[in-house]
């Protein structure tokens, strides 16, 4: 039996204390495998971004283990962290926070720079991802000149320079028309299968969660499975 | 990092305006110490020209001997002038000088040629400011007075010359006005106020002081060698040099052993060197050496007979066969003992007396000023033959005033004298042994009557004999001055070293910039903690996107260290104006603080770079405070926008630091006595208020509250932060205004005299005596008491000085003084119970008891002496506490280690360092007479009084100030000191006030989107505006209460009610400031349009 690339056993978090804590997952639990495609769903303030940071270890829970390839991040000192996060992790938050003084290829390069990559390897890698998603002509514009589906995807791009293990999606296209939701999603999806990672999203839009693999629920702070 | 540094440039600009500020502060407060530090050496330099260092003695040697060493000879006397309009200045430097003196200058052309003019009365150049002190012009004339420099000890009652002879008066004619430049501000002693200079062609000086062809300074030229020129001079110099006279005569009993070379002194009595040099020289070259004292006595009396004013002798025991004194049975005299006599056969037939009979003896002392009689007895022990050494020629060296007269009653006497004692039988003793003493005592007895320690100018012997041949004689002569030191001054070492100056102006305006510093610091701290805190997002990506804490954080400092870096850099050129700017201050509105010293700006790169890093530094400490919780924030916050609120639940714990701060302070501020710690309570009690302050809006944020402290409450480190800024200036602000008092005169300072009175040629007249009064012509109220010490030359040790005093004044203390006990101390070693701490000066030191001195230069060291010193000039000047010690040379170039075993409050006698009157005698012999006087006058106008002595004194440059304005003068400087401090105090309040409006502004713009809802739902603007100003208010109520509190209390034991008002308007003034600019600023963020805001537009 292989192991999944990603577990989430008995995760518990709770925000506040006494009268005013919120439980914001009481127990919750998953799994995703190589190259499959996850999207975890549910009601505002389920607890799903929570869930989505606690894997990709910017929050800590307060119970519970995650395990990549078998292995505990949390058990990592705080400099083994971040590269893990640099190395198996790549992230796309629902803003795209994209860094206003770099232009969308800087952007893109930045996870580059902890990993110590050489540079004219990394920009030829960015060069080919941006090219898959067609950002090759708008390497060069800043943030403030991009639409946000341009944004978006320089976002991806920049999760997937470092060939994350784990691609973490935290309501990718939430602020995005129709149309460059789409195009989003595209190149998502795209840059996933091409580069074999395992996918988490947190969205509300159905007609995403439609195109992933597998499909969870976040209900009273546990996964179930749709 | 460059595209960070350029997209947030607004940001960064403010930082680095910020960093700036606190560039300039720090470089210009080293740049105002290299100036002052710069500004004194040139000054000082200036006035020694290519003088390398001078020989000055306390003898005057020949101007030949100079010449034939290559030295450039000059006499130098102090003294003082008046002109005939009646302006008087004292504290004039005359100067006896010639080409070979002036070549040491430029641009002496003019001067000697004024100089060699023919003219009567001769003519002189004066500097600048004497002759605007005497209203002087080329061709007016003026009277100089030097202090009388030849004949006997004015002390030995063979020397005491009356007041019309203590000094020399010489009329000059103004023949060249010389600016203070140059020649024009030549001074051994730095000063600096420049001096008052008069120079004469060096012969005719020497003529008018009496002295052909002598001199007493020898100038080393720059270059030349000093060891070669010390080598010369003891090589040609011969015994009149060294202040010595030889006479000589073949031995009258055995011709086969040797003359008699009689060693003597122009002045009467030999001094301590003059008598341990003879002896050791004589015992180096094997030769029998004898002591002999010769005094005159006023009368000897036996059996009711008197004989008057006979010469009396002691001779020293002596195995040498030297002539003895032969009893008349024929046998050698045995030694005496020290209440036996012998008495010659002439007194013993003129006094019918023989051995066993008590022989009565009065004689005079002088005793500060005044002849004082006593009387003797002693038992005579045998009656000696009219020969031998009873009358041997060289026993008694020549009288003054008697010299070789014809008659007795021809005396010029120097002592009460009542010629009508003198009978025809004294007349015909003189003509027959001249002054040959008529009774013989012990060395002991004499020592005991006549020595140093009863009277300065006592000496400790008349004349040495040495036995020799006369190639002996030339042995002793060279041996002498083989031995001679020749002490050489190091004008130009001594320059350098005095003009570190007494106060070190870059610590000084570094500590009164400290909370100009700190406020600017924490001001770019601030900036810079709004710039990461309106990045927080970034900050959070690179988190998620595997930067490690420390990356970032290395980001955001290099930003720091390059704002930083630039900042200090632009700070640097306005250190060049802010320095420019309070140098200029000094010489005017500060003024006192410097005196007349010329200042200018002295710009090193090194100190610019020096400046320039610590500037840096404390920028870059900000920063890394800034940016220090972003290690421990979650990424998840951060990316989530909610950085402000995230960085302030990071170390939001209890704050215990600031518990102990304040607990320290309290404990500081009810156990401390002294000023210093309770200032150091007062910035204890301000760094915890200020930390409880911020751990209580972080506490309290949560819970409701009015408008403006919940604001305020918001970002608790932002309102934290600009209290902070506002708590620092109100503190010092407020501390140095409490500490603002009018000066105190009572007694403790005063001692209770009312006139303080210095001269600069020494009196040897009792002042207290009517007769001298009426003789000085002084008309004074018979109330006047004048107490006369004694001082050496040394420099000014109080703040008045600038230059770092090498050799401080030392004031003698009299007995009479100390057994006074006036003027209080500020602490002393005295034991318990000892209510006079003065007597500590008659005390040896017990080096047990106190700490060693450092760096002491062991193989010299000699002598270890108490002190006491005024305690504003013994720790801000002298850099000493109670107990440490300076080392000082005393005449013999030997080492003294003053000790301080006493501190004086506020008193007038900061200029001085006082040790007792005999430790003065012993150490510095040659300073005969007094030159410091204590008046106390009954006349209510004591202006009269000082006007009348100065006018009757005028010859010895007399000059007498009231304690009142000596003391308003040196309370001056505190004051300058104070308002400097206070001036800088404003300018950190500038700050602070920036610092809040920048807070404002910020806090304004984050909340426009709260801002535009409030209007979209009815606000008014100006309510907004109100509530904004509300929060203001609140921060800086609270700043204020931070730093006045804390102030308010290190002040407590020294507040007066008449300080408070002020405060309370300088309090005033500071909220009205703070209210308007933090009004303005929100008043400025609420006109951009809020709609965009809404929108939810960044």
């Amino acid at each position: 039996m292989t192991t999944p690339r990603l577990e989430v056993l008995n995760i518990h978090k709770t925000f506040g204390s006494g009268a005013n804590a919120v439980h914001a997952l009481r127990g919750a639990s998953l799994s995703l495998n190589a190259g499959e495609s996850l999207a975890v769903m549910g009601s505002s303030g389920c607890g799903k971004s929570t869930l989505l940071h606690i894997i990709g270890t910017l929050d800590r829970p307060d119970s519970g283990r995650v395990k990549i390839d078998g292995e505990d991040p949390f058990r990592l000192n705080e400099r083994e962290l971040a590269r893990f996060r640099n190395r198996d992790v790549g992230f796309v938050f629902q803003d795209h926070c994209l860094l206003p003084q770099y232009s969308g290829l800087e952007n893109a390069l930045l996870p580059t720079i902890p990993m110590k990559t050489d540079r004219a390897e990394a920009r030829k890698r960015a060069e080919e991802l941006m090219k898959r998603v067609g950002l090759l002509d708008r390497q060069m514009n800043r943030p403030a000149e991009l639409s946000g589906g341009e944004r978006q995807r320089f976002a991806a791009v920049r999760a997937m320079i470092n060939r994350p293990k784990l691609l973490l999606c935290d309501e990718p296209t939430g602020n995005l028309d129709e149309a460059s939701a789409q195009k989003a999603a595209d190149a998502l999806f795209e840059l996933q299968a091409a580069e074999g990672a395992s996918l988490a999203i947190v969205t509300h839009d159905p007609g995403l969660a439609a195109r992933c693999d597998r499909r969870v629920r976040l209900e009273g702070g546990m996964c179930v499975e749709v | 990092m460059r595209r960070g540094l350029i997209y947030y440039w607004r940001t960064h600009l403010a930082v680095l305006a910020a960093s700036a500020v606190a560039a300039s502060v720090v470089i210009g407060a080293i740049v105002i110490g290299d100036s002052a530090r710069g500004s004194l050496r040139e000054t000082a330099l200036e006035g020694l020209g290519r003088i390398e260092s001078v020989h000055l003695s306390e003898h005057f040697f020949r101007e030949e001997l100079a010449q034939k060493i290559g030295a450039r000879p000059a006499l130098l006397s102090g003294g003082s002038a008046s002109s005939s309009g009646g302006a008087r200045a004292s504290g004039v430097q005359i100067a006896g000088v010639d080409e070979r003196f002036l070549e040491l200058y430029e641009d002496t052309d003019e001067i000697l040629e004024a100089l060699n003019e023919e003219s009567v009365p001769p003519p002189a150049a004066l500097n600048e400011p004497l002759a605007k002190e005497l209203n002087l012009k080329v061709g007016s004339e003026a009277v100089l007075y030097a202090a009388s420099r030849s004949g006997a000890h004015p002390e030995n009652i063979l020397g005491s010359r009356g007041a019309d002879s203590d000094t020399e008066a010489m009329r000059i004619r103004v023949a060249h006005i010389m600016p203070a430049r140059g020649v024009g501000r030549f001074s051994l002693r730095p000063s600096g106020s420049a001096p008052f200079n008069v120079f004469l062609r060096l012969d005719r000086l020497q003529r008018a002081l009496g002295i052909p062809e002598r001199a007493n300074l020898a100038a080393v030229a720059l270059g030349e060698d000093k060891a070669a020129f010390q080598k010369a001079f003891r090589a040609h110099a011969d015994l009149s040099d060294r202040g010595l006279a030889v006479r000589t005569a073949p031995f009258p009993l055995n011709e086969n052993k040797g003359d008699i070379w009689s060693y003597e002194s122009p002045n009467f009595t030999l001094n301590t060197e003059q008598t341990e040099d003879l002896l050791a020289v004589a015992r180096r070259l094997n030769l029998p050496a004898q002591i002999n004292m010769t005094y005159v006595a006023n009368r000897l009396e036996a059996n009711g007979r008197m004989a008057p004013y006979s010469t009396v002798a002691a001779l020293s025991r002596s195995a040498a066969p030297f002539p003895r004194l032969v009893l008349t049975d024929g046998s050698p005299a045995p030694p005496l003992d020290a209440e036996g006599v012998y008495i010659n056969a002439w007194l013993a037939e003129d006094l019918g007396a023989d051995v066993g009979d008590a022989l009565r003896m009065a004689y005079f002392t002088l005793e500060r000023g005044a002849f004082v009689e006593h009387e003797a007895e002693f038992a005579v022990r045998g009656v000696v033959q009219m020969s031998g050494a009873a009358v041997h020629p060289l026993l008694t060296p020549e009288i003054p005033g008697l010299g070789d007269s014809d008659n007795l009653s021809d005396w010029e006497e120097t002592f009460p004298f009542d010629r009508n004692l003198i009978r025809p039988k004294d007349e015909t003793y003189w003509d027959d042994y001249r002054a040959a003493p008529k009774a013989f005592f012990s060395m002991e007895a004499a020592r005991r009557m006549w020595s140093r320690a009863s009277s300065a100018g006592g000496g400790e012997a008349t004349s040495i004999w040495v036995m020799g041949d006369r190639s002996d004689g030339e042995r002793v002569r060279s041996a002498l001055t083989a031995a001679a030191r020749v002490p050489l001054i190091d004008a130009r070492e001594n320059a350098l070293k005095a003009s570190t100056g007494s106060t070190d102006f870059a610590g000084l305006f570094a500590g009164f910039s400290m909370f100009l510093i700190g406020s600017a610091a924490l001001l770019v701290g601030l900036l810079f903690r709004l710039g990461v805190e309106e990045r927080s997002g970034e900050v959070g990506l690179l988190l998620a996107l595997g930067f490690t804490p420390w990356a970032v954080r290395r980001r955001f400092l290099a930003e720091g260290l390059a704002l930083s870096g630039v900042g200090s850099a632009v700070g640097a050129a306005g250190a060049y104006a802010y320095s420019h700017l309070i140098l200029t201050a000094l010489q005017t509105r500060w003024r006192p603080a410097v005196g007349e010293t010329p200042l200018s700006v002295h710009w090193s790169w090194e100190s610019a770079a020096l400046g320039w890093l610590l500037s840096t530094c404390a920028a870059l400490a900000a920063v890394f405070w800034a940016t220090r919780q972003l290690k421990r924030v979650s990424p998840r916050q951060l990316t989530a926008g909610a950085a402000a609120q995230g960085l302030e639940q990071v170390g939001a714990g209890r704050p215990y630091l600031s518990w102990v701060m304040v607990g320290f302070g309290c404990l500081l501020w009810f156990f401390s006595e002294s000023p210093a710690l309770f200032f150091g309570s007062g910035c204890l009690l301000l760094g915890g208020g200020m930390g409880l302050f911020r751990a209580w809006l972080r506490r309290s944020r949560r819970s409701s509250g009015r408008m403006g402290a919940s604001d305020a409450k918001r970002n608790p480190s932002r309102s934290a932060a600009s209290a902070a800024l506002v708590a620092c200036a109100c503190f010092i602000l407020v501390a140095v205004g409490a500490n603002r008092r009018p000066v105190e005169i009572d007694d403790a300072s005063t001692g209770g005299y009312d006139l303080m009175a210095s001269s600069d040629a020494p009196l040897y007249i009792n002042l207290n005596d009517p007769d001298a009064r009426i003789d000085a012509g002084a008309d004074l109220d018979a109330g006047v008491r004048v107490l006369s010490l004694r001082s050496t030359a040394g420099e000014d040790a109080s703040c008045l000085n600038l230059y770092r005093p090498q050799t401080p004044r030392l004031l003698g203390a009299s007995d009479e003084f100390i057994e006074q006990n006036r003027f209080q101390f500020v602490e002393s070693i005295a034991e318990e119970g000892e209510k006079n701490p003065w007597r500590l000066l008659k005390k040896p030191i017990e080096l047990g008891d106190l700490p060693a001195v450092p760096d002491e230069p062991s193989p010299q060291f000699i002598y270890h002496l108490p002190a006491i010193a005024d305690e504003h000039s013994a720790r801000w000047i002298l850099h000493l506490n109670l107990g440490d010690a300076l080392t000082v040379e005393n005449e013999r170039g030997e080492l003294l280690s003053l000790r301080l075993v006493g501190l004086l409050k506020t008193s007038v006698f900061q200029s001085d360092l006082i040790v007792s009157e005999e430790t003065l005698l012993r150490h510095f012999p040659s300073r005969g007479g007094f030159t410091r006087f204590l008046i106390e006058s009954p006349d209510e106008d004591i202006s009269k009084t000082a006007e009348e002595m100065e006018r009757a004194l005028r010859r010895y440059g007399f000059d007498a100030v009231s304690t009142e304005t000596l003391l308003k003068r040196f309370h001056t400087i505190e004051e300058t000191y104070l308002s400097a401090f206070q001036t800088l105090g404003s300018l950190g309040l500038l700050l602070g006030v920036v610092g809040l409006a920048v807070t404002q502004l910020r806090n304004a713009l984050e909340r426009r989107r709260e801002l535009a809802l409030l209007l979209a739902v009815g606000y008014r603007r100006s309510q907004l505006i109100w509530a904004a100003s509300m929060e203001n208010a609140f921060i800086l109520l609270a700043g204020m209460a931070l730093g006045a509190g804390p102030a308010l209390a290190a002040s407590a034991h020294q507040i007066r009610a008449s300080s408070l008002l002020p405060l309370l308007i300088t309090l005033a003034v500071v909220f009205a400031v703070g209210a308007l600019t933090g009004a303005a600023a929100s008043s400025a963020a609420l006109q951009a349009p809020l709609l965009p805001a809404l929108k939810g537009a960044r």
